[in-house]
């Protein structure tokens, strides 16, 4: 071959391209300009081919005729990269133009995640603030011996204290309980591992009475610390801490005596009303003040019977109603729907629960 | 306890402090104030009216019709028979709807054919004396017309009820109440307690046997001769009816009287139904019983402590008097018992027979023994004053006879002054906290250096130790007096168990999934467990009974989360909302008695620890159970979705295995014997690691049936053992290799295999088929039909190969899916499609 025939086939090669690129539509396809580029460039392309003759050409004129096919390659190139440019072009306006997306249509957000009980988001609330203040967690066993239930607080058998608990008491076991309280894990925890300590217990807690205001089962939380300088002024201002990081930090608490017998000196405390801010309303009876828990300083007689020496270690507890904080903070009305296992009920919360700001 | 103001006055000077103030102070105190109510003895439609016209009635020569102003726009026309009613007096006016007592209710009525419209009320007629002559004249002024009576006479009272915590039995009266607030507002108590050494001149009598001692430390007779049990006077009446206590004679209602002011329980026989000079405390006899003064008759326990005299059993001692020796209109001699009784012997009886009365509730609180002589001189004293009140003769006190073997033991109690303050955290003066326990009662005896020696007063048996004195004085110096602070602390070991916070997580990737969290009660019943279908010796037979269940429907604790759920499902169709989702995580509780059936699960339980572990109790296991209801989605602009079942939660479960790397999850077959509630068609359970971890599948038909389900829709339900789950996630870490930068190769092949294949059939002869370049596989679709036999079905595969080493050549690929596609024919009988 020489480079006449060359010249001649190169010429046409590029007219046919010429040719199939025009028969392209105004706007083509990605798709059918990669099958252009193949049917020339390609591994079984014409250009291909063509270099594949290049054997055939005479050695002297190898690179003249090279240099006439590559600059056919070339021209084929740019002209596909135009027109691959051409298509993405194209794309990228047709992408912008037409309606846009109803972006109010309604999806379904409601049924693709369910929620978390809201007694479960004040309980991890609750984890989570505690452990801020440097607690661990602890759990105990529901159906419980009298002894940590009761004997080792500082219940006497046969005592009216008990009266101020509705006990569930187990068949088929001696001297068994459904507990009353979380404080049995109070006694758990001091039998197996040594103060000092910062520990919350939380869980479910089981009195035999069912009214507008009680139910059979109901959570509580508990949480004590045991060292050797610990005073009630501490009780104090941890506990205060602890309610204003839940409701907010512009609540005041105020402590009173009560009697509780695992705790001596025993205290209640009030929050002011977290739906008035203390200004008094039909929820706190117009007082001002919410009764919220229970507390002091963990009594001698407790230490005593986990054989931690009271006049070394002194330690306080509080406990508190995980139900009734969870109905301040969401603003429920009635206790006994959070146990009716409804979903409409439970829908209405989310599955994370989110901490007070501090400001 | 109820503390009126009008009777609190008479041991404690609290007249200028207002009722919010006085209850703040008590609040303060630790005697929380629960209820603040307003009494009037005369009802408050008793109003103050002003007679403006008085005319003789026409018809009737004694009666006179009087218009009375009564603050309404109108006068009231009411006619009246008193002689004394006139122009210009002012009266007290019952308007129509009053009721004055004793069924005398005031209705509209016709007199001699006149309307008239209320009454003007006697002294008599308002409870306000004998005096009947004419009707009650009042010092009025017109400002006051309309006022209620009550209160221009001063007749109203404040009651406040205090919500007591059981420590605090000596503020189960007056005289308690009084001496808390004595100590806080630093002034005196008005009144004293009779002299103890009256009456005691002579010897008594009387004799007394107290069998066991340890069970009645006192036991004090004083017998009165000349007595009336007529009704009390108007004082005594009024202060019983602002305690809720109904009047019944002077007798009783002084002895009622006596233990509100004093809080010691008293009791009154007629002396004439006793068979002699003689009482004696003992324990009942076996098949004794007793006819009490509410008429009910009591058979007797041998632990229940009676007063007997030498014939018989008079009363159950502190609960409650006997019938067969009650004062009645015709007594004339009484013998007052005052005693104390072992508190836990009263509880007991109390308790067994369900009887709570004022003396029980004080017994079992504990009585203060060194005042018992003065509480039944009292009796007498009160007795004494209604009849003189009543202008009857004065009756006769005999001499008194005190049985007090062993007189209460004194030892003196020490307290640390420096100890206040590492108790309380904050420092109070040495003399304030000597001061404060004075105030109290307690008798300072010694001080050495730091050490301080008091005697505990009688009356405060709660304070047994030094901490007890310590919150004494933090009580009366106020609470609010302490700082708020913060400690600071060593750090302690970590003792947290690291699964509570995997559940919290568990819990949240549930939610994630689409659940709803429930939590309910954790209680069944037997008709539930037949429900189930479960037979008598199943796993989830093994339910703790509760002794004491509020219902029969809650007698047993759950074994199973699938009642409850179940039931929750149950309750969402009453509302009519379908295709629920829910989901709970607690405890199930099994009784580890001598059957021992198979548990599925294998854990214990991390809940206790130590020595605990060693006690016999039944066993908790943590459960994470779920329901879905198989309707469907309702449908949505973006096409309805298919209905959800066993895939579905197959996916869930096998999602939270890969969110908490629980990477070996796999469901078997189950045996229908181990979960006969359900389908076994349509039944898995789940396995990780050899480990049963719980079970998923469709409730079987009969339970379905059984609990009320549509059987077009019947739920499917599962239950995972969650402390098993959290095993096999802990401390694995999935292989990890370095990924391929060689590119995949994917094929698609389509088999005709017998219908009872399954992929797990499928997957087992994959795993017998070695290739280093497959490197996964997928089934994509699943067909059975009219375009294939009806013994075979078709299973669509989607097969990737990639090597670590380079980029595979189709001509490898094919080659390995020829020595795949002989492989599986060769071991399922798999033909390409």
């Amino acid at each position: 071959m020489n480079i006449e025939q060359m010249q001649e086939k190169t010429t046409a090669i590029h007219a046919e391209f010429t040719q199939c690129s025009g028969q392209l539509e105004s706007s083509p396809h990605a798709r059918a300009v990669e099958d252009l580029r193949v049917r020339f460039l390609g591994r079984k392309g014409y250009v291909t081919q063509l270099m594949e003759t290049l054997r055939e050409v005479d050695k002297k004129d190898r690179p003249q005729v090279g240099k006439l096919i590559n600059d056919l390659r070339s021209g084929i190139e740019k002209e596909i990269d135009a027109l691959k440019k051409a298509v993405e072009e194209n794309l990228i306006t047709s992408l912008l133009e037409g309606d846009p997306l109803d972006i109010s249509l309604p999806v379904d957000a409601k049924s693709r995640v369910g929620s978390l009980h809201p007694v479960s988001l004040m309980r991890s609330e609750l984890i989570r603030e505690f452990r801020k203040l440097g607690f661990s967690i602890a759990e105990g066993p529901e159906v419980d011996l009298d002894f940590y239930n009761f004997e080792a607080l500082n219940f006497p058998k046969d005592h009216p204290a008990r009266d101020m608990q509705d006990t569930f008491f187990v068949a088929d076991y001696p001297h068994t309980v459904l507990r009353t309280h979380t404080s049995n894990i109070q006694i758990h925890t001091l039998q197996n591992f040594p103060p000092p300590m910062r520990v919350v217990a939380l869980g479910r807690t089981y009195r035999c009475d069912s009214d507008l205001t009680h139910t059979p089962m109901f959570h509580q939380i508990e949480g004590f610390i045991v060292d050797k300088h610990i005073t009630m002024a501490h009780l104090k201002g941890v506990v205060d801490q602890f309610l204003k990081a839940i409701y907010g930090q512009d609540l005041e608490t105020r402590m009173r005596p009560s009697f509780f017998p695992f705790v001596e000196p025993g205290a209640e405390v009030d929050l002011q009303c977290v739906h008035c801010r203390g200004k008094g309303c039909r929820i706190c009876k117009e007082t001002g003040w919410l009764e919220v828990g229970g507390m002091g300083m963990i009594h001698p007689n407790v230490f005593e019977a986990v054989q931690i020496d009271s006049e070394i270690y002194k330690g306080f507890a509080f406990g508190f109603g995980i139900d009734r904080m969870a109905m301040l903070k969401y603003g429920l009305g009635d206790l006994r729907t959070l146990f009716e296992g409804t979903r409409s009920f439970s829908a209405e919360f989310p599955i994370h629960s989110q901490s007070t700001r501090l400001t | 306890m109820r503390i009126s103001r009008e009777w609190l006055q008479e041991w404690i000077d609290v007249a200028q402090i207002d009722t919010p103030l006085l209850a703040q102070y008590l609040t303060q105190l630790g005697l929380e104030v629960d209820d603040i109510e307003t009494l009037s003895l005369i009802p408050a439609s008793v109003k103050v009216g002003k007679i403006i016209k008085a005319t003789p009635h026409p018809d009737a020569e004694k009666l006179q019709i009087t218009e009375v102003d009564v603050g309404e726009k109108t006068p009231l026309t009411i006619v009246c028979g008193a002689p004394n009613a006139r122009e210009g007096l002012y009266v007290a006016t019952a308007l129509v709807g009053t009721d004055l007592g004793e069924g005398f209710k005031i209705k509209e009525s016709k007199i001699r054919g006149i309307k008239s419209f209320g009454m003007l009320c006697s002294k008599k007629e308002l409870g306000l004396g004998s005096d009947h002559d004419g009707i009650m004249e009042l010092s009025a002024t017109d400002q006051e017309i309309g006022h209620r009576v009550a209160t221009h006479l001063m007749l109203e009272d404040t009651v406040l009820t205090l919500g007591l915590t059981p420590n605090r039995a000596d503020c189960l009266s007056y005289l308690g109440v009084a001496r808390d607030l004595s100590a806080l507002l630093h002034k005196p108590l008005l009144k004293a307690l009779p002299d103890p050494m009256a009456h005691l001149e002579e010897p008594s009598s009387f004799q007394v046997t107290v069998e066991q001692s340890d069970q009645c430390g006192r036991f004090v007779v004083l017998e009165m001769k000349g007595v009336k049990p007529v009704s009390s006077p108007h004082w005594l009446k009024r202060r019983l009816l602002a305690q809720g206590l109904r009047p019944i004679n002077l007798i009783v209602d002084a002895t009622n009287y006596v233990m509100f002011e004093l809080g010691q329980p008293i009791h009154a026989y007629d002396r004439e139904k006793l068979s002699g000079p003689a009482l004696g405390v003992r324990f009942a006899k076996e098949g004794e019983s007793l006819t009490t003064l509410d008429g009910k008759t009591h058979s007797l326990h041998p632990s229940d402590l009676v007063i007997h005299d030498n014939r018989s059993s008079l009363g159950l001692a502190g609960v409650m008097g006997g019938a067969s020796s009650e004062v009645t209109e015709a007594t004339t001699e009484i013998v007052i018992e005052g005693a104390v009784f072992c508190a836990q012997a009263i509880r007991q009886t109390a308790k067994r027979l369900s009887i709570h009365t004022d003396a029980s509730h004080r017994f079992e609180r504990g009585v203060d023994i060194s005042k018992v002589r003065e509480a039944c001189l009292r009796v007498a004293e009160v007795i004494s004053k209604g009849m003189e009140d009543l202008g009857l003769a004065c009756p006769k006190t005999l001499p008194l006879f005190d049985h007090y073997p062993q007189k209460r033991p004194i030892s003196p109690l020490a307290l640390r002054l420096e100890r206040v303050e590492e108790i309380l955290g904050l420092k109070i003066k040495d003399e304030e906290c000597i001061r404060i326990l004075e105030r109290l009662g307690c008798r300072y005896v010694d001080r050495k250096d730091d050490r301080v020696l008091f005697e505990v007063p009688s009356w405060r048996l709660d304070i047994l130790r030094e901490v007890d004195l310590i919150e004494e004085i933090a009580r009366v110096h106020g609470y609010d007096k302490l700082p708020y602070s913060l400690p600071k602390m060593d750090i302690g070991l970590n003792i947290e168990d690291p699964m509570i916070e995997f559940t919290e997580r568990l819990k949240v990737a549930v939610a994630h999934s689409g659940f709803h969290e429930v939590i309910q009660f954790p209680f069944v019943s037997q008709d539930d467990l037949a429900r189930l279908r479960l037979p008598e010796n199943h796993f989830f037979r093994q339910c703790v009974q509760i002794a004491n269940p509020l219902s029969e429907e809650g007698r047993y604790l759950q074994t199973t989360l699938s009642i409850n759920l179940l039931r929750a499902l149950l309750n969402n169709h009453r509302f009519q909302d379908y295709g629920c989702q829910l989901f709970e995580m607690a405890r199930c509780f099994i009784r580890e008695g001598e059957a021992k059936p198979i548990d599925p699960f294998k854990t214990q339980g991390r809940h206790i620890t130590g020595k605990a572990r060693r006690d016999q109790r039944p066993l908790e296991r943590l459960i994470l159970g779920g329901v879905v209801d198989e309707a469907p989605h309702p449908k949505t602009w973006r096409g309805a979705e298919a209905p959800r079942g066993f895939f579905d939660i197959k996916e869930h479960l096998f999602a939270l295995g890969k969110a908490f790397g629980v990477c070996e999850l796999r469901f078997e077959p189950i045996h229908p014997a181990d979960y006969p509630f359900l389908n076994p068609k349509r039944s898995a359970a789940i396995v990780g690691l050899d480990q049963g971890l719980g079970y998923v599948g469709q409730l079987h038909p009969e339970s379905a049936k059984a609990f009320g389900f549509p059987l077009d829709h019947i739920p499917y339900l599962f239950e995972l053992d969650v402390e098993g789950f959290w095993e096999r996630s802990r401390d694995r870490h999935p292989h990890v290799g370095s990924p391929t930068r060689f590119p995949p190769v994917t094929r698609d092949l389509a088999f005709t295999i017998d219908t009872t294949r399954t992929h797990e059939d499928f997957a087992k002869a994959m795993e017998a088929f070695s290739s280093s370049n497959l490197r996964e596989y997928d089934l994509f679709d699943l067909y059975r039909g009219d375009q294939i036999e009806a013994s075979k079905k078709s299973m669509a595969y989607r097969f990737v190969f990639q090597s670590s080493e380079k980029t595979l050549h189709d001509k490898e690929v094919d080659k390995e899916l020829e020595r795949l596609k002989s492989h599986l024919e060769k071991e399922l009988g798999a033909q390409l499609r």
